[in-house]
């Protein structure tokens, strides 16, 4: 069993007693959750007049309290705005990363499983290339050449994540190509082209979109630690991994400005997962 | 009058699914005297495993026991504490179960899995080992010292048989359960394991309760039969009768539906599907599939009852059952 | 089994290979003059010309790769300019800290796992099971920077139980000071393996001849160690194969929140300082010994499993 349904399961069964659904607890409490914090995000200049960069130097460093529930930073700034627009970003930047892995990574899979030879030579060793080199570290070292900035974070991202779609999706494709109707397809003259994409593509995507939630995490911890180490976006944007980075200066006196940011983090991730898991739930038992 | 090995009385085990309770056994009773080859029969899922286990508790949840009593050497062993049973499996009562491939840690060598097994265990290696040496030559394991290191996978399925046969006779029990100890082997390797069997048997003086669907295995080796369908015990008979005169619709099905080596008989199976566990309402069981069923056989609770001196039977039509039959 | 180990290394090579060339590639990334960046301020006509012929920048690519190459091969990994020493001469240590860090966060993390898989597989669906399950559930969602902040904060700062930062002098000072650090790499990890432990458990509690082993009228604790876990075991040997990639990466990230002297700290620092050829040497040792570990893991896991072994 995957972690979302878990702490679902766990939440379920510590809570009263629940309703029956049509859908698995996961998805509508991740959903919720996620729904809370984009619309949070979207609705902040409207709740939260102020300005996430408005400095106050009469007000720094301030625990949290009623006027900052979150308290301020070294520059009087209010956290909890700073970690709801940071929201925007860091959800902005996690769903950008993943369209090209996603798309490239399932094409080059497919296509390397349906055709085989050469080409599936060709995707698998620069699948294997690629994996030799710790993710973590590949990315870094790409944006290190690169130089720092949110488009850098996406190229970097998209240019080693792909491998893990291609891998899946290749997978589900050298199983798909055996069965019958394939042959029946290719009896009737369709060409490779048709087949894969109109035909073998949907039945072999479904590993992949729900793996999709759980990249969306992945990435969205990538770029904050990027962030964190200075590689991302530059000051004074309040990007998460950023704030984190810039609140451990004071992590002794003013805890608060370094720890918020992490669990709106954890918040947005355990959404994404439960969303994800709950998804894989639902299109498993389909499939049955 | 002798006391039995083994006696089991009105064993009852439920195991609770998302779509209801499944009555797996629903009172069972039976005794088994020392010395004596005792069967069980009946299809997949008729409860004959599942009694098994619930005679030394070896159950998975969320099977449970929810009535009965299990006597053996004067106790109930249903009530004993885990650390009691753990005194009584193995020494007093040993079970083996079907399948050879899966019955074996795959990651431990032959001689160590033997070599737990042995009561009073020398505490000098070299002694050890020739027990476990000596175990491997009467269960017929040739070249037994070079298949002290072996593991599992390296053996055949007959082989692998016999290594759990050894263990049994490291222990030395007084009643063996014995789970379809031959279903899962070649047809020419069966007649070895009984054979293997009887002469264990003949050694210890043990009582032996013997799982099986196999009607041809039962009509070599076995005093007593008793036929289970649907979590009960339908009917009791010494061989040789229940061969010549079934006194239920069940047994009789299940003789016509064996293929008789002369092809004197056409091959006629039980019509219908087993029941569904979980909608087991009153009356017979079997009745939707019988040929005999009648509607007094659809209402209250039918008894085992005795037909015939040792005979016992569930269908309240047995005395008509099997006049037809010509064996 | 030799023939197996040498495939293996075989099979290794031409992807070693690859690795070098797609690392070589990677510096032309930078946008510009690769020399001239490097040089920074100090950069002059003369200097920046200088860099260019030493590395053959003036030359066709496959010459440059070749100079690259043969670099590698004598060990002339190039000198770090932020530390003006000579690459080699720093490597050894850093590595060994690094070493010393993911060794220590990997046995904690079988510390952790294996006892709440244990209980998790046990008490199965009841209550202790859904609390472990959903406490080891939450790091795949939190980033391990920001656990090691709090870890820090927590017992570093405000206990006061545990040194915040650095490596320390001698071997038990060294396992003082990289406990937070390891635990912290150690959680992710952690929850991994309980996961895939417990799965592993609960189906072996389930298997045949872990009820012939307690019908041999074994005690329970026998089953449990002899038998259980030994067969339960197995995953873990192949899980850590598989997700070392992850724990590598993550000590990147956690060696530079708690100031630890090791490889991934240089790398960062001389990401920020522009140190563009110590960062392309980083990356390919990490690679190498990535790929090294993975198949020391793949050699070393049919000494657990006998239905792997050959002959």
């Amino acid at each position: 069993m995957s972690a979302g349904v878990e702490t679902a399961a766990a939440v379920a069964t510590l809570g009263a007693a629940r309703p029956r659904l049509r859908l698995p607890l996961g998805i509508v409490a991740g959903g919720l959750m996620l729904l809370a914090l984009t619309g949070a995000t979207a609705l902040a200049p409207v709740l939260l007049p102020t300005d996430p960069n408005a400095q106050d130097l009469n007000a720094m460093l301030q625990p949290p309290s009623a006027a900052h529930p979150f308290g301020t930073d070294n520059y009087g700034r209010d956290v909890l705005t700073r970690v709801l627009y940071g929201a925007g970003i860091d959800l902005r930047i996690g769903v950008l990363a993943v369209v090209f892995p996603f798309i490239f990574g399932s094409l080059a899979g497919a296509v390397a499983g349906y055709a085989g030879g050469w080409a599936d030579t060709l995707v698998m060793r620069a699948v294997d290339v690629i994996t030799a080199v710790p993710f973590m570290v590949l990315v870094i070292a790409i944006v290190a050449f690169l130089g720092p900035g949110e488009t850098n974070i996406l190229v970097a991202i998209g240019a080693v994540d792909w491998i893990i779609f291609a891998r899946l999706v290749r997978g589900e494709v050298l199983r798909e190509k055996h069965l019958e109707y394939v042959a029946a397809l290719r009896a009737f003259g369709f060409g490779r082209g048709r087949i894969i994409f109109r035909h073998i593509l949907p039945n072999a995507i479904a590993p992949a979109v729900t793996f999709l939630a759980s990249d969306i995490v992945l990435v969205i911890l990538t770029a904050s630690a990027l962030g964190f180490l200075g590689l991302g976006l530059r000051p004074p944007a309040p990007e998460w991994g950023l704030m984190i980075a810039e609140g451990r200066t004071f992590m002794y006196t003013a805890w608060w400005v370094a720890t918020m940011p992490g669990f709106a983090c954890m918040f947005a991730g355990i959404g994404f997962i439960l969303v994800g898991d709950g998804l894989a739930d639902l299109l498993r038992v389909r499939g049955q | 009058m002798t006391e039995p090995a083994l006696a089991v009385e009105n064993l009852r085990l439920e195991i609770p699914t998302p779509r209801g309770v499944v009555h797996a056994v629903r009172g069972v009773s039976f005794s088994v005297m020392p010395g004596e080859t005792f069967a069980l029969v009946g299809e997949s899922g008729s409860g004959k495993t599942m009694t098994c286990r619930a005679i030394l508790k070896l159950l998975h949840p969320p099977a449970r026991i929810t009535g009965g009593a299990v006597r053996f050497e004067g106790r109930d062993l249903l009530r004993l504490s885990e650390r009691e049973l753990e005194g009584v499996r193995g020494r007093g009562i040993a079970m083996v179960f079907q399948d050879p491939m899966t019955a074996l840690n795959p990651v431990l060598t032959i001689e160590r899995q033997i070599g737990e097994a042995l009561t009073d265990a020398p505490r000098d290696r070299g002694e050890r080992r020739r027990r476990i040496v000596t175990l491997l030559r009467q269960v017929g394991i040739p070249d037994a010292e070079r298949r002290l290191g072996a593991y599992p996978h390296q053996l055949s399925g007959g082989q692998r048989q016999r290594v759990m046969l050894a263990v049994v006779l490291a222990r030395r029990p007084a009643v063996l359960l014995a789970d379809e100890p031959t279903t899962a082997l070649d047809v020419t390797i069966q007649a070895q394991i009984l054979r293997l069997l009887a002469s264990l048997q003949q050694q210890l003086g043990m009582a032996l309760v013997l799982v099986t669907h196999d009607l041809g295995v039962v009509r070599q080796v076995v005093h007593r039969v008793a036929v289970m369908y649907a979590g009960q015990i339908v009917e009791t008979a010494p061989t040789a009768e229940l061969f010549a005169r079934p006194r239920h619709p069940y047994t009789e099905g299940l003789i016509a539906s064996v293929p008789s080596m002369d092809r004197s008989r056409p091959l006629v199976p039980i019509r219908g599907a087993p029941p569904d566990f979980i909608g087991l309402g009153d009356g017979c069981a079997f009745a939707p599939r019988c040929p005999l069923a009648a509607p007094e056989c659809l209402r209250g609770e039918i008894a085992l009852r005795e037909v015939a001196p040792d005979r016992l039977s569930r269908c309240l039509k047995a005395e008509i059952v099997g006049a037809r039959v010509a064996v | 089994m030799l023939r197996y180990a040498l495939g293996r290394v075989g099979q290794m090579v031409p992807i070693a290979l690859l690795v070098t060339v797609l690392i070589f590639l990677l510096i032309k990334l930078v946008p510009g003059d690769p020399a001239s960046a490097i040089l920074g301020d100090r950069a002059t006509d003369a200097s920046v010309a200088a860099l260019r012929h030493q590395w053959g920048l003036d030359r066709p690519i496959w010459e440059q790769y070749a100079v690259y190459m043969r670099n590698l091969a004598t060990g002339n990994l190039g000198q770090s300019l932020r530390y003006q020493t000579p690459v080699t001469s720093m490597l050894p240590r850093r590595t060994s800290v690094t070493f010393f860090l993911i060794v220590y966060s990997l046995l904690l993390s079988v510390l952790i796992a294996v006892p709440l898989a244990l209980v998790a597989a046990l008490y199965r669906n009841r209550w202790p099971d859904q609390v472990i399950r959903a406490f080891m559930a939450l790091p795949l969602a939190s980033p391990p920077f920001w656990i090691g902040i709090l870890l820090l904060i927590v017992f570093a700062l405000k206990l006061r139980w545990l040194p915040a930062e650095g490596y320390g002098e001698g071997f038990a000072d060294h396992l003082q000071h990289l406990f937070l650090p390891a635990l912290t790499l150690s959680y992710a990890f952690a929850s991994v393996l309980s996961r895939n432990l417990r799965s592993s458990l609960i189906d072996v509690l389930t298997t045949t001849y872990v009820d012939f082993a307690r019908a041999k009228g074994l005690r329970g604790r026998t089953v449990l160690f002899g038998h259980v876990l030994r067969a339960a075991m197995l995953p873990i040997v192949t899980l850590v194969g598989v997700r070392l990639s992850y724990a590598i990466g993550g000590s990147v990230v956690i060696e530079t929140v708690f100031a630890i002297p090791g490889l991934g700290s240089w790398m960062v620092d001389s990401i920020l300082s522009r140190d563009y050829v110590v960062v392309q040497t980083l990356t390919l040792m990490f690679a190498l010994g990535t790929m090294l570990i993975n198949l020391t893991t793949d050699l070393v896991y049919p000494l657990f499993d006998p239905r792997v072994r050959v002959g």
